[in-house]
């Protein structure tokens, strides 16, 4: 299985380091953003707009309250949480992404099943998934993110993660 | 907000076995599974918006646009509230503090006009007083001895009262005639006295200003030190009397009036006959007429030992002289410092009610700032609600 690749920290906030961030994190922060936003263009613009807003306050950045990606995707989230405000609409019916692949003939029936357990997850426990084993933060990075205690983040992360279970074991 | 609360332990402990799973240090067929599965359902980024990352990037982000997501209006709620709010104490404050903020003028003085004040015990006691002296009157062109009223007594152990006096003549530039002449009611003001009459006027380029004072004796040298300051001294005497005759006389008149009537009560009381009667109301109303001139010969002896007479004349002339004296001198070191010690704490007063008004008000802003944060942070949250429309 391989293994989550997470990229070292970069130790300052200049543009080399900031370069070395983006990099990093550009892919992930994407793909969370999706995850919160389920509408392609909605998450460039959102995905645009949060690493121009990062670099803007990279002076303002506190290593001392937690890390750089942690600093980085909790800035992503406030930008699409704002979209979503913005548009006074929900993400869209879960089922969107599930129905691209379930017509897949050669799925076996346990991926299938924990696809269609992904798709139907609600907003709150699909960022946590995508923060866990997308973007590959830490228990106490993801509370950073959602702004909560890292009990409470790891305590709602094993809740998804016993809801998913649940479905890879469904017969 | 962040609750500090305490991981189920079988919760932790499974949370630390999926990390484990994660970082290839355990099997977990599941697990993988689901990480397998959330990363491929994981919507890879577009290359133009990578191209479009790298060249802003490139750029600093300059020649991208701030896009705003929120009405203007809205990021401004929070400071434009806390500055409103900073705006109505200000001006709560200054009104207030224009309303208690009083005139510094003195009371005792009046400018440009004759004030006279009705002949009171002083003028009367010290028209008497030459008839009394027996021990006489002194009077210098320096400064006389001070004599507090009650210093020595005389041979009979009664305590000496001394009348005090002094007549001080000062010029002044004209243009600071009425300055000075303020300074001088003031002084009076300052020092426990008062002005008893004051005329002040004003000649074409010149002026003068005469004061009469009623000063506590025993401030009389802090009193003359002080008006010898406000220009220059041209001339300066003091006379001091004893008057302790004056006052055993009044107490003694006093006190063979009251034991008068005394006697006359007593006698009232025994009259039998009408005649008798009339006889004795007729005299005990003389005794009373008695006692209260004698009581106020006696007011008007302490009075006079107590306030010492000032008499002031401030000459205004044209050209420097009373700018630099050579007697009391305009501004002396003494001076400067007095002036430099009330700058300082008036600018310290202002600063004082400066942060008075400023710190409720940072607090005001920042409960403001601290609300529209809160808010914002729950309509954040509110937009993840599954069917919530914000």
């Amino acid at each position: 299985m391989p293994e989550l690749a997470v990229a070292p920290e970069p130790t300052n906030t200049d543009p080399p380091a900031f370069d070395a961030l983006y990099r990093a994190n550009a892919a992930d922060v994407f793909a969370y953003v999706m995850t919160l936003l389920r509408d392609r263009a909605a998450a460039e613009d959102v995905t645009m707009a949060a690493f121009e807003r990062a670099y803007r306050k990279r002076g303002s950045f506190d290593r001392h309250r937690g890390s750089q990606r942690a600093w980085l995707f909790g800035i992503a989230r406030n930008a699409a949480l704002d979209e979503l405000r913005r548009l006074k609409r929900v993400a869209p019916l879960v089922g969107d992404l599930a129905d691209e692949r379930a017509t897949e003939q050669d799925d076996p029936l346990q991926r299938a099943a924990v696809r269609a357990a992904l798709a139907a997850l609600d907003p709150r426990e699909r960022e946590l998934v995508s923060l866990k084993f997308v973007a590959g933060l830490s228990n106490a990075e993801i509370a950073e993110v959602i702004g909560t205690s890292p009990t409470n983040a790891g305590t709602r992360l094993h809740r998804v993660v016993v809801k998913l279970r649940e479905a890879c074991n469904a017969p | 907000m962040r609750r500090n609360t305490t991981l189920d332990p079988i919760v932790a402990a499974e949370l630390d076995e999926r990390d484990a799973v994660l970082a290839g240090e355990r099997r977990d067929p599941a697990l993988s599974l689901i990480a397998d599965e959330a990363r491929a359902s994981a919507e890879p980024m577009p290359p133009g918006l990578a191209l479009r990352l790298e060249a802003a990037l490139g750029n600093g982000f300059a020649l991208s646009r701030p896009r705003r997501r929120d009405p203007w209006w809205s990021k401004a709620l929070a400071p434009a509230g806390g500055l409103a709010a900073v705006v109505v104490l200000v001006v709560v404050f200054a009104t207030v503090g224009g309303d208690s903020g009083g005139n510094s003028s003195d009371s005792g003085s009046s400018s440009g006009g004759t004030a006279l004040v009705a002949p009171n015990a002083d003028s009367a006691a010290s028209g008497s007083s030459t008839a009394a002296k027996d021990t006489g009157q002194s009077s210098s062109s320096v400064a006389a001895p001070s004599l507090p009223p009650e210093a020595a007594r005389d041979a009979a152990g009664i305590p000496r009262r001394v009348q005090r006096a002094a007549d001080l003549t000062i010029a002044t530039p004209s243009a600071k005639l009425q300055d000075t002449s303020d300074a001088v009611g003031r002084t009076a003001d300052r020092l426990g006295g008062y002005v008893q009459r004051s005329d002040v006027a004003a000649r074409g380029g010149s002026g003068q200003a005469t004061f009469d004072l009623r000063i506590p004796a025993a401030r009389l040298d802090e009193a003359l030190a002080t008006l010898a300051r406000l220009g220059h001294v041209r001339s300066r005497t003091q006379q001091s009397q004893d008057i302790t005759a004056r006052f055993v006389s009044a107490r003694s008149r006093l006190q063979d009036a009251r034991a008068e009537r005394q006697a006359l009560l007593r006698a009232l009381a025994e009259a039998t006959t009408s005649q008798e009667i009339d006889s004795i109301n007729g005299r005990l109303d003389i005794a009373r007429a008695r006692i209260a001139a004698a009581k106020g010969d006696l007011f008007g002896a302490r009075r006079a030992a107590n306030m010492a007479r000032v008499g002031v004349t401030v000459v205004g002339v044209a050209g420097d002289e009373g700018a630099t004296g050579a007697g009391g001198g305009d501004w002396t070191p003494g001076q400067a410092l007095e002036d430099a010690l009330g700058v300082l704490s008036v600018a310290t007063g202002v600063l004082i009610v400066a942060l008075a008004g400023a710190v409720p008000a940072a607090l005001v802003a920042m409960l403001a700032l601290l609300a529209w944060r809160a808010h914002r942070r729950r309509s954040r949250e509110l937009a993840l609600e599954p069917g919530t429309p914000v």
